[in-house]
């Protein structure tokens, strides 16, 4: 469903992806796990859209309709209307403007791609109360401006918060653990195994196999340095826990 | 020195007809004496530096009469603008108008008309004479002045709530309305002052002025609202004279005009008094707006937070000034300000400057201007859930404007503020 090849990008003159390649299939959860600063946050808002970094090689083609499209000539929200989310490592403080009305906006943003008649105030309330009771969040924060004051944990929560209403088909999530406790980590990763489903594609970076307790990953993949250096399964990221990065950079000759 | 706007104001000075008598009399040659030694703002008084009177000063007003009835225009305005809660009192081009059936006063508020009184309370003398020279002319011209009252240790809930209405003629017409506002010892207040010009565009010309006293311990909720069709120049002044422990909230919105200033003027002169201040102005289209701040601490302990916020689009033009001055004897005070302006577009523009004069080491002052764009973080974080761009940028827009009125502690006030931006600011805002 999701087929990045030969991925090179970068941001402001400096080269940061080098050559990535990943394909993800409908229907299955990936992991992408490597050191701090090798360009896992890069990836994922290169695929959302993020105008700061440029693609200077490359492609990203996502299946919309049954047919690939590429991905790189799309906005971030027609992006975004054709199923694809992004769970931010460092969620976005909007000052003045309620969770309501900002998931109000984007759901019928959606809506009106997708020629579903838009939804009234009222059924969206409910929608999204519902929403929020299902992953536990207290009523209080859809009147809350989006993320202003919310903890580390509670701007996590936030983001699931998001992919449940706009029912994403292509989704990353950058360390969505962290910084949260650990019934959070619990809840959270409940939630998110309840979001998935046949016709979506799973993307998870992490730094630790606790989240993946929660949510069973098909596919792990290690970046380092800007490339994919190693891919595997469930089992590689209880290796990298034990014994760290030391031993697939030896392999991988970097 | 002579313009067509200073030859109107004084031929209005000898119109017939406008019997003078008492308080108000006073009031009007000491406006003269003042405007006559004056004269209008020239280019070079740095308070004027960046808004031109050029155009205005070009053109001739003569006073709008008084209206009775009501045009039909006018009154639908009055309905949408008035809340069932509020206790209104209407002036048009600058007279009062007493609407049908009008409501008895609450208990412990008096409005007086200063035709009527041999004196002005002596409490408006304390303070100095306001600074804006617009406020000698309105004090010149004013059409009507009156007297606004709450007694010591009165506490009124509904908030009382003033327009001023600018009606629209075919001929370039000028009105000059003037309150004094008196808080007794302990008493409190919600107010509420309207300004609006509605019409096309013919050219109009409005000054309006607030004396405001405050005295122990009393507590004021004040917003005021301002708006202008594209031909009206409107200037309003608001000085404020607090004593000890005194609290005052205020809040203005201005959507601006051809030339829409205001000049606040505050004076913290009792110990441990304290000031609130906020505005916006959002502008679009080839408005314009200034807001002048002049607060002095003039007694230990005071307390001041000021926070202004503009929203340009289109070709508009905003100028914020804030000067905070404290005295030397002023110990302990605590200042602050700050003024962020967005420009969503390339050709909007905003002169900002904060200004701070200390005589006194014992302060706490904190103060700073921005000017910028949305940021690139948060637009990329709405529309990548599915919000298109210029939308986006309209939410970003609206949320920035919230994020300040959200702050007006009073319920009714803050409706209010919201809806004025509603119907009055530019459409970027309405999202
Ligand atoms: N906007 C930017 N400007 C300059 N450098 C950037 C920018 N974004 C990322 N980088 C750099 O690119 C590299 C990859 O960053 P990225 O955030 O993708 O790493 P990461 O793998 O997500 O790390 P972490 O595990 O710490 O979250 C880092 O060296 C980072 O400093
Ligand atoms: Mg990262």
């Amino acid at each position: 469903m999701l087929e990045i090849k030969d991925l090179h990008v970068e941001t402001g003159g400096v080269p940061i992806l080098k050559g990535l390649d990943l394909t993800v299939k409908a229907g299955t959860v990936h992991a992408v796990m490597g050191p701090n600063g090798s360009g896992k946050s890069t990836l994922s808002k290169v695929v959302a859209g993020d105008p700061e970094y440029a693609v200077t090689q490359g492609t990203v083609t996502l299946e919309i309709n049954g047919r690939p499209k590429n991905l790189l000539d799309m906005s971030p929200d027609e992006r975004a209307r054709a199923g694809v989310f992004l769970g931010f490592q460092y969620p976005v403080e909007i000052p003045g403007i309620s969770n309501t009305v900002f998931l109000r906006t984007a759901f019928n943003a959606i809506c009106k791609a997708q020629g579903i008649p838009e939804m009234d105030e009222a059924k969206f309330d409910a929608l999204l109360a519902e929403k929020m009771a299902r992953i536990g969040m207290k009523s209080d924060f859809a009147g809350r401006a989006v993320n202003v004051d919310f903890s580390g944990g509670e701007k996590k929560r936030n983001e699931i918060l998001q992919m449940a209403v706009l029912g994403p088909r292509l989704a990353f999530l950058d360390e969505t653990d962290s910084g949260l406790d650990v019934d959070s980590l619990r809840s959270i990763g409940d939630s998110i195994t309840r979001l998935k489903h046949p016709g979506m594609a799973l993307v998870l970076i992490t730094h630790y196999q606790r989240l993946l307790d929660y949510v069973k990953p098909d596919v792990i993949h290690v970046l380092v340095q800007g490339r994919i250096v190693k891919s595997g399964g469930p089992e590689l990221a209880l290796e990298i826990e034990k014994n760290g990065y030391d031993r697939i950079l030896q392999a991988a000759g970097v | 020195m002579g313009s067509p706007l200073l030859d109107s104001i004084q031929a209005a000075w000898s119109l017939p007809g406008r019997d003078a008598s008492g308080a108000w009399d006073r009031e009007r040659r000491t406006g003269r004496d003042l405007v006559a030694a004056r004269g209008l703002p020239q280019k070079s008084e740095e308070a004027w530096r960046h808004t031109s009177l050029a155009d205005l000063a070009a053109q001739s007003f003569i006073p709008a009469p008084p209206q009775a009835p009501l045009p039909a225009a006018l009154v639908d305005r009055l309905t949408e603008i008035l809340d069932a809660g509020d206790f209104p009192l209407v002036f048009v081009d600058g007279f009062l108008h007493l609407p049908g059936g009008s409501r008895a006063l609450p208990a412990g508020f008096h409005a007086k008309d200063l035709r009527g009184e041999a004196i002005l309370p002596p409490v408006f003398q304390q303070a100095p004479d306001s600074r804006e020279p617009f406020e000698a002319v309105n004090r010149s011209l004013c059409d009507s002045a009156w007297l606004l009252t709450v007694d010591e240790g009165v506490r009124l809930e509904a908030p009382i709530h003033v327009v001023n209405l600018h009606s629209p003629a075919a001929a370039a017409r000028m009105s000059h309305g003037r309150l004094y506002l008196r808080l007794g010892r302990g008493a409190s207040l919600r107010f509420l002052s309207s300004h609006l010009a509605p019409g096309a565009g013919a050219p109009s010309f409005a000054t309006h002025a607030v004396r405001a006293f405050q005295d122990t311990e009393s507590r004021l909720e004040f917003l005021h609202a301002s708006a202008g069709n594209p031909g009206h120049s409107g200037v309003q002044t608001i000085s404020v004279h607090q004593k000890a422990k005194s609290f005052l909230d205020f809040t203005a919105v201005c959507a601006g005009g051809l030339l829409s200033r205001l000049s606040l003027e505050h004076l913290l002169d009792g110990e441990g008094a304290e000031a609130r201040l906020r505005g916006l102005y959002p502008l679009d289209g080839a408005k314009h707006n200034d807001i002048h701040v002049h607060l002095r601490h003039a007694a230990p302990d005071g307390k001041s937070r000021q926070t202004f916020r503009g929203v340009l689009d289109g070709k508009s033009r905003a100028v914020f000034t804030g000067k905070v001055t404290v005295d030397k004897g002023a110990h302990g005070t605590d200042a602050g300000q700050s003024n962020r302006t967005l420009l969503l577009s390339p050709d909007a523009r905003v002169d900002a400057r904060p200004q701070l004069e200390i005589y006194n080491d014992d302060v706490k002052c904190a103060h700073g201007a921005t000017t910028g764009q949305l940021r690139e973080e948060e637009l990329f974080y709405l529309t990548s859930r599915g919000i298109p761009r210029e939308q986006a940028r309209a939410l970003l827009a609206a949320g920035f404007v919230e994020d300040l009125l959200g702050a007006i502690p009073e319920g009714r006030l803050r409706l209010h503020a919201r809806a004025w931006l509603a119907q009055h600011g530019p459409s970027a805002q309405k999202a």
